[in-house]
């Protein structure tokens, strides 16, 4: 096989990193550094959903945009499934699609009172036009 | 503060935010100072990554300045300037003391797959990110690194993610000296991949693209070989530029996101029905000679993807895979920032301050204006 080591070599950092200084050889190797806050844990808003959470409670987790609505109860049965079933993904993704439009909704009704009252009085005429017509 | 939040698959904006605060004795609070927009950020900005909330502040790739700390810290004080591994690792778990630290046990308590990231979706812990003026970091003794006084920000912005995840590719590889290395995708992972192999020995360097602008930059910055496969199969190119092997080692720096296959493009990106595409993947195991290595750097997610592993087991590959450890590539990376050989400003190509943080979205995802790899700015940065 065609090798041009001589074009790279005129690069004067070719070949620095020899297997010998490279710092992931061996893959593994003892690297601990002590932590005491480890042994301590952050105070939990209610009971922890994800899986690794009920078996391995982790010290540290993240608290940024809780479980809420349609949406939540969605991913929280997503999280009753062991991550190695396809459903568990599956859902989680359903629960995305789910909150987008839930928050579309909350983000019109806040920010635009006018219109999302006025969508909503559309869609009740809408919905009681339909009735109308298929009861007869 | 202002943050970047997700509102939906390609729509994100600048809201105001309630500033983090110390939530575990281990935390620290930083005021960020540069905040870099990742290749991976685009897959949750397609919404391919499951459980990413509306609201999420992306961003696992930032610089700072220690603005408090929490009552167990003991390494760090406030106005120390760090740099913050993407990974959230304890030190001390069974991965952080093998210095696994992407494998970090006490960061993610949704899945067991790998470690906290920092504004990565609540499949990896929920943690808000740095794409924002002030970003929680817990076991702030563990992760950051202190920036050194001779180097600046910008100098060391790439050094929590996009340069230890591309040296951590080529070695991977195992490169010996001469080996012929090729490489998926002319991104900022890739082309840290490419210039990484440079200091391991190779004897060629491939790199591999569609977009010419980045195979041009290739050929610049690393010396590399190009291949452009919107000209003809990669696959039948590489066969032609090594005498019908292939290269010795081959690493997949694209990701779940990869052009060139109208099959994956659809089951995966559009339709969702796999983990995004498997271009890049099964390309580098057909790309690669019998017994040589492939390295999967590119991100990619759950739940699965089609891959032809029947190929990868008869040509007896070597398949090597992992989220970087970033912490353990610290000390060597900076060795080579001091010393000129790498930098994070070799590819910054774009500074663009928080407020227009989804025109730099945009101007990413499209590869437009010749961008390489942005940095962001908040407001409170200097």
């Amino acid at each position: 096989m065609p090798t041009n080591t001589h074009r790279l070599q005129s690069d004067p950092a070719w070949g620095v990193d020899t297997r010998e200084n490279r710092p992931g050889v061996p893959k593994e190797h003892a690297a601990a550094v002590p932590n005491p806050s480890v042994a301590e844990r952050q105070p939990s808003p209610g009971k922890p959903y994800g899986r690794v959470a009920r078996f391995h409670p982790t010290p540290v987790y993240g608290s940024a945009q809780p479980l809420h609505g349609l949406s939540g109860v969605i991913r929280r049965r997503a999280y009753d499934i062991p991550e190695h079933g396809n459903a568990h993904w599956l859902l989680l993704m359903l629960g995305d699609r789910v909150d987008v439009v839930e928050s579309a909704v909350a983000d019109t009704v806040r920010r635009r009172p006018a219109a999302a009252t006025a969508g909503a009085l559309l869609l009740f005429l809408g919905w009681m036009a339909l009735r109308r017509r298929t009861s007869g | 503060m202002l943050a970047m939040t997700y509102r939906a698959p390609y729509r994100v904006r600048v809201e105001d935010k309630p500033e983090p605060r110390i939530e575990h004795p281990g935390d620290a609070v930083v005021r960020v100072t540069r905040a870099a927009i990742c290749g991976s950020d685009l897959h949750l900005y397609h919404g391919l990554i499951a459980d990413t909330r509306v609201g999420h502040t992306f961003g696992h790739e930032f610089t700072g300045v220690v603005e408090e700390t929490g009552p167990m810290v003991q390494n760090l004080k406030p106005g120390d300037r760090v740099m913050v591994p993407f990974n959230i690792s304890c030190g001390t778990c069974f991965y952080c003391s093998k210095s696994l630290t992407s494998l970090c046990e006490n960061t993610n308590p949704n899945h067991g797959l790998c470690a906290g990231i920092y504004g990565y979706s609540h499949s990896f812990g929920g943690y808000d990110g740095g794409q924002a003026e002030y970003v929680r970091v817990p076991f702030a003794d563990a992760g950051p690194e202190k920036i050194p006084d001779d180097l600046s920000d910008d100098d060391v912005a790439f050094l929590t993610d996009a340069m230890p995840t591309g040296y951590q590719a080529a070695e991977m590889g195992e490169i010996k000296e001469g080996d012929v290395v090729g490489i998926y995708g002319a991104g900022p992972i890739g082309l840290f991949a490419a210039k990484s192999a440079v200091l391991m020995g190779a004897g060629r360097v491939i790199v591999v693209d569609h977009v010419e602008y980045r195979l041009d930059f290739a050929r610049r910055y690393a010396g590399a070989e190009t291949i452009n496969f919107k000209r003809g199969d990669p696959v039948a190119q590489f066969k032609k530029l090594t005498d019908g092997y292939g290269p010795d080692v081959v690493i997949d720096a694209v990701g779940c996101e990869a052009e060139g296959s109208f099959l994956h493009q659809w089951l995966g990106v559009k339709m969702k029905l796999q983990a995004g595409s498997s271009a890049a993947i099964n390309w580098s195991i057909q790309s690669v000679r019998r017994g040589g290595t492939v390295v999967l750097i590119g991100a990619y997610g759950a739940p699965f993807n089609t891959v032809q592993i029947g190929a990868a087991m008869n040509k007896g590959l070597t398949l090597r895979m992992a989220q970087c450890s970033v912490k353990r590539y610290l000390p060597r990376l900076i060795e080579h920032v001091r010393a000129g050989r790498l930098n994070s400003k070799d590819i910054m190509t774009h500074r663009i301050p928080l407020e227009e943080i989804a025109d730099g979205y945009h101007l990413f995802e499209n590869k437009k204006d010749g961008m390489i790899k942005p940095v962001v700015i908040p407001p409170r940065a200097a």
